[in-house]
């Protein structure tokens, strides 16, 4: 007996914090690569992940670690058990708390602060608000919101402006500390104006308090404060509307075996699934899931491989053809030769393709941050302008400043962070309400660009279960369709394969009641024998008719036209006499055709890609209008096509239902699960049909639509307002005399009313698209 | 002590220059001095047993090669 020489294939997924480029992720690889012991090493950039396969006798999980950290990257600790996605969920629980306090010091300070400024400005309290105390008051209420809630802007804005592409935590970071530190420059009365048509409040109703008061100045505390609590606002609603991680790959590993019977030496051992290596003898019992890849070498028997293949009748298989692991055995036993194990079953294929996907989705860039790369710049140059015109013009330098300044304080939209948020959270609803869960805010700002619509036929197209659609009879059957159906369907009534169980629901479904089977005998391959009602009774396929010597010439005609049909057709004889033929075939779901003609209409492509094979696909896709098909796929050029299809250039959704679609519906755009499908399917897509009518896709891009819709009007409310008013903080109309005094220049009175309006404008129109109908 | 500033192409990103930094740090009597993304030019010092050739050889080995030296 040779030994063998130990080796323990371990695979672990590790969280890595640290990395910011390319370049970081490849350097993180490159080292543990070289670690001895290392199968294979992969880092997601994406994901924050390291996948790694390692011997686990040559090498620990703290050694890849330690070189990690030795690279200048830290991982986290997880606590031992805790889960990948665990601690995902962990970090996300731990960034909404931290938005949430964000938010409760901001709203603890700023609505005091917005409060007594406010009414100051009309004059409410009375002369003792225009002391300087007062300013300085706000200036400390203030303080906490500025560093303490707008930290995460400064070092956003810092990360952003060495990219140099300003984005809305620029403009956010820029609005407020201009308008904080101009505030403090006049609280400390470093700032002094006499000029007229600057400093004098414009505002006719304060004006005596204003004469009698010491303040000239006006401070913009409170605005800094509000801008910075509302986007924060804005980012919490994000942060909470965030889906959640996918937990595929966790179901993924879920469905292997956890252990295997192995012969060695011999001898029959259980081992952890692990430690089964390339040529061990395994040996599979009736019901138990097959561990791993191989080919068998005893035995034969039929197989469920649907969660793998997605075909969705059991397969024969013997001596010499290959098994996959996971699938599940059913009643007969075998042993096999395992020629795939760990990583490289096809199981584990799956697994790394839809990781592989996962991982190379790049966020979608926010249309507010695309608008503030344009805006800041934009702002900068009208505020400098503004400036340089008022000098040129012969005003002082102090006036030219605080005109600048007012440019750029009102050129902050507060409403900006709540554009985007707002609108999904509506969308999202409106989703729901129709039956379509959008599970993150990505799938619901693509959906509307979608090109091409790729479709799995079993299951989403179909209904996935095939039933009775004909039933034709032998002239020389006598006694009727009804009794050939109740005896077909008692004959079958034991039965665990799709064929006879349509077949039943079929007799049940007419209301017949089946009789006890008996001297039930299932002819592997074939079909079955059984004596119902003293009948003997014969079902299977054409070949057990040949075998038997029945004669089958009458119905060859009918039968052949059936499976023209793509049908499967199942042979009745009675008595060794043919009765009939019963066909069974999967049907089309009701909306399935509908749905299809609307997406043509929306001038989309759509395109069926099935495991199964070409004549049935054909001929289901001529039922629904699909003139592209491509059958007899398997998993992983699944997922080609759909790369295919986006390298083209398209925007591409995947409707899928079955484990092996899940490597498709990870890589398209757009993934779309049916609700009524697996688990990891639903997991692996960004949105699941619930009912799984096929019309939920069109109706998916509308909403998409409507959406997209409502976040560039809400940008426009949340910017209109305060770029409105850009001139007036210019001081455009400083030198016209039939002006009122409240337009010559910026006060915080009009800063204040713009952010009010823009703020209610966006969540209105966000509210309006509830109403809609889709 | 001798210092030198050069060029390391391969860096794209703060975290490189960290990386860079733990590598040059592990060289026993090497020193990194500072490094910046932007212009990726690094500068280190050493003494002995420290050498340009070793604190080379450590970039190299992680792939962030020193390219021209700046400040021979």
């Amino acid at each position: 007996m040779t030994v063998q020489a130990q080796k323990q294939s371990q695979v672990e997924v590790l969280p890595i914090i640290g990395m910011t480029c390319a370049n970081c992720a490849a350097t993180i690889e490159r080292q543990v690569r070289k670690l001895p012991g290392i199968e294979a090493a992969n880092v997601n950039l994406a994901n924050e992940r390291l996948s790694v396969s390692y011997d686990s006798i040559a090498l620990s999980r703290e050694a890849i670690i330690a070189r990690v950290r030795k690279a200048g990257y830290d991982v986290p600790e997880i606590v031992a058990g805790e889960d990948m996605e665990d601690a995902e969920a962990k970090a996300r629980a731990m960034d909404i708390a931290h938005q949430e306090r964000r938010l409760l010091v901001g709203a603890v300070f700023t609505i005091p602060l917005f409060l007594l400024s406010m009414s100051r400005d009309i004059g409410l309290p009375g002369e003792w608000a225009f002391q300087p105390w007062v300013n300085y008051l706000f200036w400390a209420l203030a303080t906490p919101v500025q560093f303490y809630v707008g930290w995460d802007y400064y070092v956003s804005a810092y990360r952003a402006l060495r990219a140099r592409s300003p984005n809305m935590d620029v403009l956010v970071a820029l609005g407020s500390s201009v308008a904080y530190f101009y505030s403090v420059f006049v609280t400390l009365g470093l700032l002094t104006t006499t000029s007229a048509a600057g400093s004098m409040a414009g505002m006719n109703i304060a004006s005596n308090a204003v004469a009698a008061g010491a303040m000239t100045n006006h401070v913009y505390f409170e605005i800094a404060a509000v801008v910075i609590t509302l986007i924060v606002l804005g980012k919490l609603l994000e942060v909470r509307a965030k889906g959640h991680t996918s937990e595929a790959i966790k179901k993924l590993i879920g469905m292997r075996a956890k252990t295997a019977r192995v012969v060695r030496g011999g001898v029959e051992i259980d081992l952890p699934i692990e430690q089964v290596i390339f040529g061990d003898v395994v040996i599979v019992r009736p019901g138990e899931k097959i561990p791993v890849d191989g080919t068998i070498t005893e035995g034969a028997t039929t197989i469920d491989q649907s969660m793998i293949t997605g075909e969705s009748f059991p397969v024969s298989r013997t001596v010499g053809e290959e098994v996959i692991g996971a699938t599940l055995n059913k009643q007969g036993m075998f042993r096999f030769k395992a020629t795939r194990v760990g990583k490289e079953t096809a199981l584990a294929q799956i697994i790394r393709l839809v990781e592989q996907a996962q991982g190379s989705k790049a966020p979608i860039q926010k249309l507010v941050d695309q608008v503030a790369a344009v805006f800041v710049p934009f702002v900068i140059g009208v505020a400098a302008l503004t400036f340089i015109l008022w000098i040129g013009s012969g005003a002082d330098f102090t006036t030219s400043l605080i005109r600048l300044v007012a440019v750029l304080v009102i050129a902050c939209p507060c409403a900006m962070g709540l554009a985007t948020p707002t609108a999904i959270m509506v969308g999202v609803g409106k989703g729901a309400e129709n039956g379509i869960l959008f599970k993150n805010s990505a799938a619901l700002q693509q959906a509307l660009k979608i090109k091409a619509v790729v479709l799995d036929k079993t299951g989403t197209v179909t209904r996935g279960e095939p039933i009775v659609t004909d039933i034709v009879l032998s002239p020389n059957w006598t006694e009727g369709r009804d009794r050939l159906l109740t005896l077909a369907g008692s004959a079958e009534r034991g039965s665990e394969h799709p064929l006879g169980t349509a077949v039943v629901k079929a007799a049940k479904e007419a209301g017949f009641t089946l009789l006890d089977p008996g001297q039930f005998q299932a002819i592997e391959g074939r079909g079955l024998r059984a004596v119902v009602d003293g009948q003997t009774i014969l079902i299977g396929n054409l070949k057990l008719m040949v075998n038997l010597g029945i004669k089958t010439a009458d119905l060859d005609s009918e039968a052949a036209r059936l499976q023209s049909e793509a049908k499967t057709t199942m042979w009745i004889a009675v008595n060794e006499q043919v009765a009939g033929v019963i066909a069974v075939a999967d049907t089309v779901k009701e909306g399935s055709a509908e749905a299809i003609q609307a997406m043509h209409a929306l001038g989309l492509q759509v395109i069926m890609l099935t495991g199964d094979n070409q004549a049935t696909a054909t001929a289901i896709a001529k039922q629904v209008g699909i003139d592209r098909v491509l059958a007899e796929v398997m998993p992983a050029d699944k997922a080609n096509v759909i790369k295919q299809l986006q390298s083209e250039g398209l925007i591409v959704a995947m409707v899928g239902d079955g484990i092996n679609d899940s490597p498709a519906l990870a890589q398209a755009d757009v993934g779309m699960a049916i609700g009524t499908g697996t688990d990891v399917a639903i997991e692996a897509a960004d949105v699941t049909l619930m009912s799984g009518d096929l019309r939920g896709v069109p109706r998916a891009i509308r909403i998409s639509r409507l959406t997209m819709n409502v976040i560039r009007q809400n940008l426009g409310w949340a910017f209109g307002y305060n770029v409105a008013l850009i001139p007036i903080a210019a001081g455009i109309l400083a030198t016209v005399a039939w002006v009122p005094d409240i337009l010559r220049q910026l006060n915080p009175m009009l800063a204040a009313l713009a952010m009010a309006f823009s703020s209610v404008s966006v969540v209105t129109n966000s509210l309006r698209l509830k109403g809609s109908k889709v | 002590m001798e210092e030198k500033t050069f060029n390391v192409p391969n860096i794209g990103c703060d975290g490189c220059v960290r990386s860079v930094k733990n590598a040059v740090n592990e060289v026993p009597g090497a020193e990194f001095v500072t490094g910046d993304e932007t212009t990726k030019n690094v500068t280190v010092k050493w003494q002995a047993p420290a050498n340009w050739t070793q604190i080379a050889e450590a970039l190299k080995e992680i792939d962030y090669a020193p390219a021209e030296l700046v400040n021979p």
